[in-house]
């Protein structure tokens, strides 16, 4: 009866499954020469149009240097504010129809690698690539040893200040690394400059994937993490007494109201914060108010503590299902390079993936950018490598969140750890 | 008489709650003329409402930035022909089972009702492994044929079709006209309203398909207007000017379809005496 | 003539035997385009579907998808948050049925008559409905924003102090069924006029001689000409409500504390952010077994009046 049912459902699955056409690599014969064309297919997710521009221009480029041989193909999958393209890679996966070259976002490599979909990089890529990536981008690409995805650009969060209330009130953020404000500092800043209707700081971008990008930074500033190294145990790591004690600070700044859970996306260009957590990608929006006198400084830390900052970027890697794993790899290799890193970084002003990258870019040898050129090719951190990253996050997301509207520290956290303890052991444990 | 006051009233409590009601759309359209800066500094004010500083810029952003009206004629496309075929297909299933007899038209019912429970996202995967096995997928028959068919219409039609009352028909069938024609002749005559309801019901909810169109179709080609919309929600920073823009344009379709149809309601009021 | 009188009845069983086999005919001839397309489109995806919940099958890896009995359904009722998302699921459907029912009708009641902006009216009250959810989320967070928000402004003018609403696990869910009344009840109302419309006008004019006032004749007229039209609005409000997603998902992703947790969020949350799409098939046939039941006390309870 078990078996019986068990084939019934894998013969459904498998008909409508493998019977769909594919989109992955086929050969195309070109008229009048014999030679074959290897067309790849690329899917990456809609961003703006400076960046889809970009990507199109370099695909051009590389399909005229090949031209005869291979060709690649990109497609622009809308992306908007959900996870939409996360579950179309999921439906492609599930009929065999995914594309040879898949940009995703860094957490989900892990996911993707563990679930043997993508394939590993490390025969493609040469040592001097892997030792000219920045630390991070070898971090949120790499799965048990192996080197899966390689991103174009990384990403980093800084604290913005306004220039008028910190003058107003006689403070003088640091300019170097080693002076960074500690938690309790930039606490004393936010209390000082929060009153007549200016709070201490804004720093909910959203409540989802944000939370976990720019929060766990507190965690791993005080000693600990909110999994263990190897991703298989978050109990002992996120409710940690050091996992406490950085959600309760983040807890005193919202029972104090020093920022505001509901901020306006425009809250800090409208002088209606005094301090920001944000990144690169604020900058070109505060040109749009001309009152705005801004300023820049590193990600707090915990005194004592260790220096850190959130990084992480969108990613590409080669799906398992392509015919054609070399060709696809060449393309990755020579796309991911320092030119098209740098030409990325330009255009997007994110900065580049690759140290030699940003040796070609003045602009962030002085301030504000160089806060960020530290912070990225130093002592940032990638978000936790594991297969169960989407409950993780998930998970840590709405803790937090709750414990910010003013839930139980200990309570929320150690859910947290729970759930992700149970989802582990269920789906992947070996 | 008291008839003039009662109007007077009448008109004053609609004119209160219709202002309650109306203030997103008004909110959405004021802002969609505002510049960017503006409708953000103005939001937790009375001041969101009024339009100040108009300006058309952000139309001319985003229609720079996608081709709207492109998206537009897509969904008008898919989404009229889902809307016009389901009218069909099932009016004639809720009439068949309001009006006629036959065996197993109790259970199909049931089925039916309970058929429209089903969340459709516990239905979307296994809904595209079909999809894809039948090789439809970047397709409009992906688009269009799987909602034709509609629990909620047919259920709906089969309520309203109840209260026909049954002399009317059987006078039709005496006249010995075949069932099609006299469903056609009689009951949609009498039924404006609901074909109307269904129809605006109907092209609402597709018009507002999202998560199908990205699971179905890869291309540019078959973006609807939600896809569009979608563009401008994709990495900070986001020009809520030229949302508000967008969704405004995307608006208008709806509300002239609902104008368009208005006439009907006054039709039933008109042709209602015959049912008596 | 004797002949053809005892006659005419044994023909007259014969034509309504035919009749009968014709209607019969039409019956299923009518109901077959649409039973085919449910079947392929919606029966079959969903029996796979309920197949899924008796396996354990991550999204992306479909070749290991394996059979494992009852496991997720005894994973399920150990769940302590099924249980908290079930009964907000309940909670939010108790309330909003019976209110948007009503203010619906109300609102319908209002404009179905000849006051010349009555056309302005009805589309001032559907506007809701057609307005882009993302738009009113906006607004409505802001509106409800426990700092600033405008709701909170008009608080503290009555002399209430600031409230957290959509931030609070205690208010969170209250906020959102207000605001989901306000949404949809336009929708229910395009249904209930068509209904008004279909009322003969005579009916109220014999009332009207018969000196019954407009109350008398709501009661006895109005509702029970609208029976019909009722249980189907009710029906399908209770099924909207009991899917209730997108507003949570938009405004709060099932928080503060899962308070506005509900079953569809959790399936969408399983199946597709954590990719268990066999554990979400499982609580997904819990879900369509709940709804049948309350959608046949429905039934019952309208049978019974």
């Amino acid at each position: 009866m078990q078996k019986g049912f068990y084939i019934a459902l894998m013969a459904v699955i498998l008909l409508t499954g493998c019977s769909g056409q594919s989109n992955s690599s086929n050969v195309k014969e070109e008229s009048g020469k014999g030679d074959k064309v290897i067309e790849l297919n690329f899917w990456r997710p809609q961003a703006k149009e400076i960046e889809d521009d970009f990507y199109a221009k370099r695909i051009e480029e590389f399909n005229k240097k090949n031209e005869g041989r291979i060709k690649v193909k990109m497609e622009v999958i809308t992306r908007g504010n959900s996870f939409a393209y996360e579950d179309k890679i999921n439906a492609a996966v599930a009929s065999h129809t995914l594309p040879d070259i898949v940009a995703m976002d860094g957490p989900n490599v892990a996911n993707y690698a563990s679930s043997d979909i993508i394939i590993p990089l490390d025969d493609y890529f040469t040592p001097e690539d892997m030792s000219d990536f920045v630390p991070s981008i070898v971090q949120q690409g790499t799965y048990q040893g192996k080197f899966y995805a390689a991103g174009l650009n990384e990403s980093s969060v800084v604290l913005f200040y306004n220039k008028k209330i910190m003058d107003q009130y006689g403070i003088t953020p640091p300019d170097k690394m080693e002076n960074a404000w500690s938690w309790d500092q930039w606490y004393d800043v936010m209390k000082k400059t929060s009153k007549e209707g200016v709070f201490g700081t804004n720093m909910i971008n959203d409540k989802g994937e944000w939370m976990t990008y720019a929060f766990e930074q507190f965690w791993i500033s005080n000693g600990t993490d909110i999994v263990n190294k190897e991703g298989t145990k978050a109990e002992g790591f996120v409710n940690s007494p050091q996992g406490i004690e950085a959600a309760t600070f983040l807890k005193k700044l919202a029972d104090e109201k020093l920022f505001n859970i509901d901020p306006k996306p425009t809250e800090f260009e409208e002088g209606k914060a005094a301090t920001k957590l944000g990144g690169p990608w604020n900058i070109p929006g505060f040109e749009d108010y001309p009152d705005l006198e801004w300023g820049i400084t590193y990600f707090p830390k915990k005194a004592g503590g260790t220096q850190t900052a959130p990084s992480g970027s969108w990613a590409v890697g080669i799906s398992a299902d392509s015919k054609y794993p070399k060709e696809s790899a060449e393309f990755l290799q020579w796309f991911t390079n320092t030119e098209g890193s740098m030409g990325m970084a330009k255009v997007i002003s994110m900065p580049a993936s690759r140290k030699s990258a940003f040796e070609g870019m003045s602009e962030y040898d002085n301030l504000p950018l160089r806060v960020i050129k530290e912070q990225v090719t130093t002592v940032s951190n990638a978000r936790p490598v594991t297969p169960a990253y989407p409950v993780l996050t998930q998970k840590f997301a709405e803790a937090l969140t709750d414990i910010m509207m003013g839930a139980d520290v200990t309570k929320s956290l150690n859910n947290v750890a729970k759930t992700y303890d149970e989802e582990y052991e269920r789906n992947f444990a070996e | 008489m008291s008839f003039k006051r009662t109007n007077l009233l009448l008109n004053i409590v609609n004119m209160l709650i219709a202002l309650l009601f109306i203030t997103p759309l008004l909110w959405m359209v004021v802002s969609s003329l505002k510049p960017e800066n503006q409708i953000f500094a103005d939001l937790s004010s009375i001041k969101s409402l009024i339009p100040i500083n108009l300006t058309f810029d952000n139309y001319i952003d985003a229609f720079n930035r996608i081709p709207m009206m492109k998206y537009l004629s897509n969904s008008l496309f898919y989404v009229s022909i889902i809307s016009i075929s389901g009218l069909v297909v099932n009016s004639i299933c809720g009439y068949a089972l309001a009006k006629l007899e036959f065996k197993g038209k109790d259970v199909t019912l049931t089925v039916i009702i309970a058929l429209l429970i089903v969340p459709f996202e516990s239905i979307l995967m296994p809904l595209y492994f079909i999809v894809n096995s039948l090789h439809w997928v970047d397709t409009w028959l992906a688009m269009i044929v799987p909602f034709v068919a509609n629990c909620f219409s047919i259920f709906m039609f089969r309520q309203f079709f109840m209260d026909i009352p049954n002399e009317i028909l059987e006078s039709a069938s005496i006249d010995g006209s075949t069932a099609m024609r006299s469903f056609a002749s009689i009951v949609v005559p009498l039924s404006g309203p609901v074909f109307a309801t269904v129809f605006i019901l109907d092209f609402i909810s597709h018009w507002g398909d999202f998560m199908w169109p990205i699971l179905v179709t890869t291309g540019e080609s078959m973006r609807n207007v939600q896809l569009g919309i979608q563009t401008f929600f994709t990495l900070p920073p986001i020009y809520y000017g030229q949302i508000m823009a967008t969704l405004t344009f995307t608006t208008i379709p709806i509300i002239i379809l609902f104008l368009f149809l208005q006439k009907y309601y006054v039709q039933g009021i008109t042709s209602s005496g015959i049912k008596g | 003539m004797e002949a053809t009188r005892v006659v005419q009845p044994k023909s007259e069983t014969v034509s309504l035997g035919r009749q009968k086999r014709r209607e019969r005919l039409v019956g299923y001839s009518f109901i077959t385009p649409a039973t085919l397309l449910l079947l392929l489109f919606l029966i079959l995806p969903f029996v796979l579907a309920i197949s899924f919940g008796f396996t354990k099958f991550n999204l992306l890896r479909p070749d290991k998808i394996q059979f494992i009995g009852l496991e997720n359904y005894k994973t399920l009722f150990q769940d302590s948050l099924f249980y908290k998302s079930l009964w907000n699921t309940l909670y939010f459907t108790a309330i909003v049925v019976p209110v948007q029912c009503t203010v619906a009708l109300i609102l319908a009641l209002l404009i179905n008559n000849k006051l010349k902006l009555r056309n302005i009216y009805r589309i001032a009250y559907f506007s809701p409905v057609v307005t882009s959810m993302t738009v009113i989320s906006i607004l409505w967070i802001s509106l409800y924003n426990p700092n600033e928000g405008l709701i909170n402004s008009a608080l503290n003018f009555l002399g209430i102090s600031n409230q957290p609403f959509l931030r609070s696990a205690s208010q969170a869910m209250n906020s959102i069924i207000f605001m989901s009344v306000w949404q949809a009840a336009g929708y229910q109302m395009m249904i209930f006029l068509a209904g008004l419309q279909g009322i003969p006008k005579d009916l109220y004019e014999a009332s009207a001689i018969d000196g019954a006032n407009k109350f008398k004749q709501l009661r006895y007229i109005t509702i029970p000409s609208l029976y019909n039209v009722i249980v189907f609005v009710v029906t399908i409000t209770t099924i909207q409500a009991v899917k209730l997603f997108i507003q949570p998902y938009i405004m709060t992703n099932g928080g503060p504390e899962n308070s506005t947790r509900t079953l569809a969020l959790l399936i969408y949350q399983q199946g597709f952010q954590f990719r268990n799409a066999g554990y979400a098939s499982a609580i997904s046939v819990v879900f369509f077994v709940l709804v049948v039941l309350i959608s046949f006390s429905i039934k019952r309870f309208f049978k019974d009046r």
